[in-house]
């Protein structure tokens, strides 16, 4: 009797061969992946916190429990509710404007598991003094889960650790007589790299 | 056999006591009458007659008088305690001889059926009785039939046995002082694990716990979902000692945990699955410990037209999320600074701003919207007046500012990003 022969690479466990993509991102964007980091940066009113509360509404009206690890704290609730985030699916931690403590507790919400996107927002907090480790920590952590770290920045921070990189331009505003009506969000994909990419551009409102 | 104390004149608290002597099975269906299992207690006192006999002599002695009723059904006993009164014993397959004269209105039936069976010209238990039991059935349901085996005392129920309420609560006063976590949270440890192992007997979870420790500090923790987890209190516990030391050396250990139902374990089929509660209650904890105590939690929006009014609460991260359909529009931005960052202002001759220097924020101003004017909540300490404007400068970025109405001063309170 001849024992069956199995091949060693069959033994070992493989990982996916590609990471889960959700779409929380605007039409033209790239989905986002999940056990990944996804960068979004670029200079103020380009449009990061509508797109981080884009992100928000779509995985909280998926059911999704979030959380937003806010470290200049300038979240503004009302907004985001009127950009469709269920506020009661959002964990909002405010670090007061030390962005080392919004890395621990954004170390803590990943090891904790149970958070479908957690976003880590850096923009207005001083980044300079953040070492390079902290992003290699991260990106083990979230690694082989099922949650998604969307980190929003005024200019890029991580290098290696983002799988994707979405920069963003300061786009036209729309000023109806007296009132602001809204703006234009002009995004490129930075990583993966694409040949001369061409700017996508998102349409916001106020109303 | 089964026993029926029903008060007649002196103290109502004697009874249960009085019960106890005689048997643990005690059932209190009000506060004047006692229901008790008598079946086994022959041996001791004699017959049935000698038992009612017993009870009254102890509760004479106690300065209660009672009526007592012995029967093979509690609800039997219960009748004739209540509506013959004295002592009486009534031997199965006679309690219609015994009920039988007493009028149709003493009968536990509800308003309905006393006035059908009035107007039926039934007068006496003992006329209800003779009526066919298929018909009763038929005309006045299930109850009806109930009402008739009562009379009869026929079939059976068990009692429901009054329980005492418990008291999940324990103390150790300790020989020596502690001033160090860890020996205390031993201590601690042992008193909650007996607790809760008591309160998992009675099929019950934790809703909150308070730890008193002598003499000044005291640790109250609330879980938003039951907890039946020794572990995940202690915990709790250990987190809130962390972060507020006692300033005293500890003398005595109080333990008392709030009971509550079980969480049931399954929720919606179609929702993703929601965070571990017990997870998520220490990373709410572990997380306040880093950022301050009111700065983790879900935002609530408060019901009033002040701008930046919210509060934050955790209850509600811990309720399993529904699938919604999400705006399809995307929705402009904001970012607030907190504080707002006081500005120095220009303005032109139409008394629009010109040109805004603040921290971090400089520029000229190349379009302009407003003032909009906002005031509100004058009636309280928190009323405002400002007019606002929405600015872009010239480099592009796009912010609102506001000028107080009190101070005249300029503020920069975010931006549209």
């Amino acid at each position: 009797m001849s024992l069956p022969v199995r091949k060693l690479a069959d033994l070992i466990p493989r990982k996916p061969a590609a990471a889960a993509l959700c779409p929380y991102t605007p039409a033209g964007l790239p989905d986002l992946p999940e056990g990944a980091i996804t960068e979004i940066y670029g200079p103020r009113s380009s449009g990061r916190a509508t797109l981080l509360h884009a992100a928000l509404a779509a995985a909280t009206n998926a059911g999704e429990l979030c959380a937003l690890i806010d470290a200049a704290d300038a979240f503004d609730p009302c907004s985001a509710s009127h950009a469709g985030v269920h506020l009661n699916r959002l964990l909002w931690v405010r670090s007061h404007h030390d962005a080392h403590d919004a890395l621990k507790a954004a170390d803590l919400v990943l090891h904790a598991g149970g958070f479908k996107l957690i976003a880590l927002d850096l923009c207005g907090a001083d980044t300079q003094r953040i070492p390079i480790s902290w992003w290699r920590r991260l990106r083990l952590a979230v690694e082989n889960t099922s949650s998604i770290l969307l980190v929003t920045t005024g200019a890029p921070l991580l290098r290696q650790a983002a799988t994707i990189q979405i920069a963003l331009e300061t786009h036209r505003a729309l000023w109806s007589g007296t009132l602001f009506e809204g703006a234009d969000i002009a995004a490129r994909q930075r990583k993966p790299m694409q040949i001369a990419p061409a700017p996508t551009i998102l349409h916001a409102r106020t109303k | 056999m089964y026993a029926c104390l029903a008060i007649q004149r002196g103290p109502v608290d004697a009874l249960p006591e009085i019960a106890a002597m005689f048997s643990p099975h005690l059932e209190r269906p009000s506060e004047d009458i006692a229901l008790i299992a008598v079946y086994g207690l022959e041996r001791l006192f004699g017959t049935y007659a000698h038992i009612a006999e017993t009870i009254e002599r102890e509760a004479a002695a106690r300065g209660l008088e009672l009526a007592i009723a012995i029967a093979s059904h509690p609800d039997t006993a219960m009748l004739a305690a209540r509506h013959i009164g004295g002592v009486v014993v009534i031997d199965p397959a006679t309690e219609l001889a015994v009920l039988g004269p007493l009028p149709i209105d003493v009968l536990p039936a509800s308003l309905d059926i006393l006035d059908t069976l009035m107007r039926w010209g039934v007068e006496t238990l003992a006329d209800f009785a003779a009526l066919p039991p298929l018909g009763v059935i038929e005309r006045l349901g299930e109850e009806g039939g109930r009402l008739q085996a009562l009379i009869e005392g026929r079939g059976a129920r068990p009692l429901r046995i009054a329980r005492p309420p418990e008291d999940y609560t324990a103390r150790i006063d300790l020989d020596e002082p502690l001033s160090q976590i860890e020996p205390l949270l031993f201590i601690v440890s042992g008193m909650v694990n007996d607790i809760v192992k008591r309160l998992a007997s009675h099929r019950l979870a934790v809703a909150a716990i308070k730890a008193s420790l002598a003499p000044l500090h005291e640790v109250r923790i609330s879980f938003p979902v039951p907890v039946d987890d020794p572990r995940t209190i202690l915990k709790q516990v250990h987190l809130e000692l962390e972060a507020h030391k006692p300033r005293r050396a500890i003398t005595a250990v109080a333990v008392e945990l709030k009971p509550t139902p079980p969480r049931p374990a399954q929720h919606g089929f179609f929702t993703p699955p929601a965070a571990e509660p017990a997870e998520l209650q220490t990373l709410l904890a572990r997380l306040r410990a880093i950022v301050g105590d009111d700065s983790a939690g879900a935002p609530e929006l408060l019901n009033t037209h002040r701008p930046d009014a919210w509060r934050l609460r955790s209850d509600v991260l811990f309720e399993p999320g529904k699938i919604t359909t999400a705006p399809a529009m995307t929705k402009v931005g904001f970012r607030y600074y907190r504080p707002a960052l006081a500005a120095s202002v220009a303005v032109n001759k139409e008394h629009r701003p010109a040109r805004v220097e603040a921290r971090g924020v400089r520029g000229a101003v190349t379009t302009s919207t407003g003032p909009w004017r906002s005031t509100g909540e004058w009636w309280t300490g928190t009323s405002w007046a400002r007019d606002e404007w929405d600015i872009a400068l010239d480099d592009g970025a796009r912010y609102r500012l506001y000028r107080e109405h009190n101070s005249n001063s300029w503020f920069v309170e975010g931006l549209y990003d």
